[in-house]
């Protein structure tokens, strides 16, 4: 996000008209934004210091619900780490999975389109209920998985959506197999890139490893960005998948942090403390996101600069 | 030579994507299959894919609804929802993510960062104030609450769109300026074209995600002839009594058919692809 | 001017917060922080016309009238929509009220209805569960039903007053239990009969229970269900009350069976027992049995276990998924327990909103649904066995009750001979208390805990958990 940390100004006088077109365009954003996310968005953060049952008036009580969190609350830490555990087993297999079947399906075929469609049905299933039966069908212990594994000659009869090492794995494969929204979104990058710069690749020799490395990596980058600082956002907010599959159990092996989150908010009526986890969670997720987007620099190409006319600018730190 | 070569990746290519592609819609084919079994054999069958016998009248009992109040009125709610939502959210997208990556005004930098902080907080404790808002402007039970904000467009689209901008060259706009093309021209007449696949995608994720919106269409829909389809889905099932698993599915695949309807027809812009040499010259 | 709209922002905020904090304050102004005048002057010019807006629903001022329209909110599935929606409709027509329903999934109902009491937007006639009506009725939501019993207005004349103890809480009447639920062991006849086992009878004892667990097990292979994995409050519970302790005490403070060794021991002892008999296989695979959750997943249903734990009113639902009978007996007393632990919960309630213009008139649709033989006859036992005795005899003889029902009727005539009271809603905070128990009951069938730091944890941490 180099243009927007730049401060350069162009032309003296412009900058008013800039100002004027800027806000008309983000206008309707900014009047939604303000009305209704911003001020949820801060009330949240007032009300972590309260205790708060949602039924009767909050009540301020300082830093309490931060301290109990850290102090007190083993299920805190425990959801943490479970959800910690998701996000890096899921997210890159997520990713690259996504990438995989995008680039598949990004060719000339008549069936090609009903394949595209086939891939991203999956995802809007969501958490329906047909999805919960059929992984139950599938990873119980006397599952269809099972079955497989037993006709390789791989002797196995565990259930993998209650056994204690495997349960998150469960859940784990669901996301993954929930890949639709970054992969439509990685198709539609591909298709951006110009096929002239394949076409050239092809005049230089260059063969489809060579073109997937000097091409196609640099000009998706700023999608793999995209997808990257979004599926890790949305996957420390884990919440639909855990709750039908698991509900948080075994033993809360697979509670992640939303759920639990949720619980203490709604189940258990205190929307205070839910707050606060809310905010510590955006710490976590602002961390990572922030350390995502300085990287960004070193990784993220943007086309102007590769290939671009004028001002061939080399100020990342490979090419 | 080659040609059998060809030949020979083609079938190969079919048959993996095929076998791959199966796999990962069995959970829908077994949902398809099922809504037409009888309601109490969908889960003590669960091995069984075909149904023994075929029934039809799972969709009749589904369609009927709940005392009185028809999947008519469900399938005509989420359509006016989720059309006026995704029209104004798409285009509000659009505007925002072109300010943000080409124009330089004021403050736009802490503005995208508090979109950025935004989206991190889990939505579950923004669900009361949200309300309190609501309630204030009389919106509840209105279709306003869920249409309303859509028309800010959403900071997933605003920053997915910025991406795609930011592989346009700059230089296209500069030329246009130079022209005395006006930046609302600019927009309208070069970028918009230039990031139609960001827009197909934007309008398919917003379409699935409000159609499939469950909690915020419950929160603000009191009155049942308000419901949404992705409310009446839920409403067949509950844990303490026998649920009706046949009608459930029935309307499940119903529910899907507009998704996938409107992901066919949009594909093709999201797959054109864009020839930016063309535009360079 | 960047920071100006940082701080309008910030204001903003705070004012939504001091709305939250008054709840039903209308003169806080939502967005008239926000730096875009559109919005603030939309906002401040609906929320003048908010007041009388809400206040207007029930038309009647006098009293004399039926107000116009009434909220009914529950949550349920397909039958349970259609049947209450078709009682209340019968009754709308005759007395001219227009009914509205808000009818969810049990999922979401609670966050949903806890978001509307934030705006004051409660319906007027909620159902209500066991775990949630503390909540409502201590923070003044729901409104006390004792005076319209009282007047009469609410007929309890076939109920009695002892019997409306399952709704309440600090000596008000929170909720109107809805019908009766109690706990049951569910057998398979024919897997005994097989076995050549005795069928268990409703004073048998804890050690009993393994035994015969046993004995089926060793004659046919055949497993037991381990006793409420799901939730184990529900087993420990008959435990403790079989020597006379409450779960819970009366203030909802403690466990008043924390103190006493002896109990502690015995329930250490009975899970124990359970874990022994998950190690030598007469017990069902917790790792099989955690994963189910639907009806047709657990064994009993498929024939493949020979007793189950369960809530009553799951029993027909069970046995209708088996296709046979089951028999229902109650749950073991402990062997050094003074009496049966049986006790008769309420299965939910009905409760009236503190924002109910017209609580009369709501009391009035709760006496129809609960004592009006067409509205018992429509709804049946859905809500749980009616509290009423003569609705219930009226469904015992009528010709639309099947079998499976008349056996849970018959069933918790049996335990309401033996139980004097219902019990009580759950306290504040129990909710998560339970989920402890749960927790720790599930780790010790996988063998990840003792079962001593079952209860010993469990003791230490909902002392920390309850108020």
């Amino acid at each position: 996000m180099k243009e927007l940390s730049s401060g350069r100004r162009r032309k003296p006088g412009k900058g008013k008209y800039d100002n004027l077109v800027g806000y008309l365009f983000v206008g309707p954003w900014l009047v939604c934004f303000l009305a209704f996310t911003a001020i949820p968005f801060l009330a949240s953060f007032v009300l972590s210091f309260t205790e708060y049952n949602m039924l009767s008036n909050p009540t301020f009580i300082g830093l309490a619900n931060y301290v109990k969190l850290f102090t007190q609350d083993k299920l805190f830490l425990t959801s943490l780490g479970v959800t910690f555990r998701f996000v890096f087993l899921s997210i890159p297999l997520r990713l690259v999975f996504a990438l995989l079947v995008a680039m598949i399906l990004n060719r000339d075929s008549k069936a090609v389109p009903f394949y595209r469609v086939v891939y991203y049905l999956p995802s809007i299933l969501g958490g329906s209920v047909a999805v919960s039966v059929m992984w139950k069908y599938c990873f119980s212990k006397t599952g269809v998985f099972n079955t497989f594994l037993q006709s390789l000659g791989i002797p196995c009869d565990i259930s993998w959506i209650s056994n204690k090492d495997t349960a998150l794995w469960s859940i784990v494969l669901l996301f993954i197999w929930q890949f639709g929204s970054p992969m439509l979104i990685f198709l539609s990058g591909l298709k951006q890139i110009p096929t002239s710069y394949y076409e050239a690749a092809v005049v230089d020799g260059a063969g489809p490893v060579k073109k997937f490395f000097k091409i196609t990596l640099p000009l998706l980058s700023p999608i793999i960005f995209f997808n990257l600082v979004m599926q890790m956002i949305g996957g420390f907010m884990v919440f639909s998948q855990a709750m039908i599959i698991t509900d948080g159990g075994p033993m809360n092996k697979t509670l992640v942090y939303a759920l639990y989150l949720y619980r203490q908010s709604f189940a258990y009526y205190k929307m205070g403390y839910g707050c606060a986890m809310a905010w510590i969670l955006l710490v976590i997720i602002g961390f990572f996101t922030a350390l995502v987007f300085k990287s960004s620099s070193a990784w993220v190409f943007y086309e102007n600069e590769l290939f671009g006319g004028g001002n061939k600018k080399k100020r990342r730190g490979r090419k | 030579m080659t040609r059998t070569k060809k030949a020979i990746h083609t079938v190969l290519f079919h048959v993996i994507v095929c076998a791959i592609g199966i796999v990962m819609i069995y959970p829908l084919i077994w949902m398809f299959f099922s809504s037409f079994k009888e309601s109490s054999l969908v889960l003590s069958t669960v091995e069984q894919l075909f149904p023994s016998t075929w029934r039809f009248d799972n969709y009749v009992k589904g369609w009927s609804g709940f005392g009185g109040t028809t999947f008519t009125v469900f399938f005509k709610n989420s359509i006016v929802v989720t059309s006026l939502s995704v029209v104004g959210n798409v285009i509000a997208s659009a505007m925002a993510a072109y300010a943000f990556s080409r124009v330089r005004f004021r403050g736009r930098g802490i503005l995208f960062l508090f979109m950025m902080v935004t989206m991190m907080v889990p939505s579950q404790v923004l669900v009361v104030p949200q309300y309190i808002i609501f309630n204030k402007l009389n919106w509840v039970d209105t279709f306003l609450p869920l249409v309303i904000p859509e028309w800010g467009g959403r900071a997933f689209f605003i920053f997915l769109i910025m991406q795609f901008i930011a592989g346009i060259p700059k230089e296209l706009d500069e030329a246009a300026e130079i022209d005395g093309c006006g930046r609302i021209r600019l927009f309208l007449n070069i970028m918009l074209p230039l990031i139609k696949p960001a827009l197909a995608t934007s309008a398919i994720f917003a379409f699935y995600w409000k159609w499939d919106d469950f909690m915020g269409s419950l929160l603000y829909l009191n009155a049942p002839e308000n419901y949404t389809v992705s409310i009446a889905l839920k409403l067949f099932c509950d844990p303490t009594s026998v649920s009706d698993y046949g009608a459930m599915f029935a309307m499940c695949v119903l529910s899907l058919l507009p998704v996938i309807v409107l992901f066919l027809f949009t594909q093709k812009y999201i797959v054109e692809g864009i020839s930016m040499s063309g535009l360079k010259s | 001017m960047k920071r100006k709209k940082v701080w309008s922002v910030i204001c903003a905020g705070a004012m939504v917060l001091s709305l939250a904090a008054c709840g039903q304050g209308g003169d806080g102004q939502v967005s008239s922080g926000g730096s875009e005048g559109s919005v603030s002057s939309e906002g401040s010019g609906q929320e003048s016309s908010q007041a009388p807006e809400e206040g207007s629903t029930p038309s009647s001022g006098e009293g004399s009238q039926e107000p116009s329209s009434m909220r009914v909110a529950w949550w349920g599935g397909q039958e349970r929509h259609n049947a209450t929606i078709a009682a209340l409709d019968s009754y709308g027509e005759a007395q001219g009220i227009e009914f509205s329903y808000e009818y969810t999934s049990w999922s979401s109902y609670f966050e949903n209805l806890a978001t509307q009491a934030v705006g004051s937007n409660l319906p007027d006639v909620i159902q209500m569960s066991t775990t949630d009506i503390i909540n409502y009725s201590g923070n003044g939501q729901i409104i006390d039903l004792q005076p319209y019993v009282d007047d009469g207005t609410i007929d309890i004349s076939n109920i009695g007053q002892e019997a409306l103890g399952g709704g309440m809480v600090d000596g008000k009447l929170a909720g109107f239990t809805s019908g009766y639920n109690t706990v049951t062991v569910a057998y398979n006849k024919e897997i005994f009969d097989q076995a050549k086992v005795a069928y268990p009878e409703d004073d048998w004892t804890w050690s009993d229970f393994i035994t015969t667990a046993k004995a089926v097990y060793d004659a046919t292979g055949i497993q037991t269900e381990i006793p409420f994995l799901s939730e184990a409050r529900w087993v420990v519970e008959t435990m403790v009350r079989s020597y006379g302790y409450d779960f819970f005490s009366e203030d909802g403070k403690s466990l008043p069976w924390a103190e006493d060794e002896a109990v502690v021991a015995a329930v250490t002892g009975a899970i124990q027992d359970v874990y022994d008999g998950v190690k030598e296989g007469y017990f069902v695979d917790p790792e099989v049995q955690v994963a189910w959750s639907t009806t047709e997943d657990a064994y009993i249903s498929q024939g493949k276990s020979a007793m189950s734990f369960m809530l009553s009113n799951y029993y027909t639902m069970y046995s209708q998924a088996l296709g046979k009978e089951m028999g229902m007996v109650m749950l073991p007393k402990m062997d050094g327990g003074s009496s049966s632990g049986m006790y008769l919960n309420s299965n939910m309630y009905w409760c009236i909103s503190a924002n109910c213009q017209d609580p009369a008139a709501a009391a009035r649709v709760l006496n129809y649904l609960i004592n009006d033989e067409t509205a018992a006859r429509t709804i049946g036992t859905d809500r749980g066995i009616s509290l009423s005795s003569a609705v219930r005899d009226m469904l015992k003889t009528s010709q639309d009750t099947d079998q499976l029902t008349s056996n849970t009727l018959e069933y918790v005539d049996r335990v309401s001979a033996v139980v004097q009271k219902t019990n009580p809603a759950d306290p504040a905070n129990s909710a998560e208390a339970i989920s402890v128990l749960k927790n720790n009951y599930t780790a010790v069938m996988y063998g990840e805990m003792s079962a001593e730091d079952c209860v010993k944890d469990f003791l230490e941490q909902s002392a920390a958990i309850l108020p």
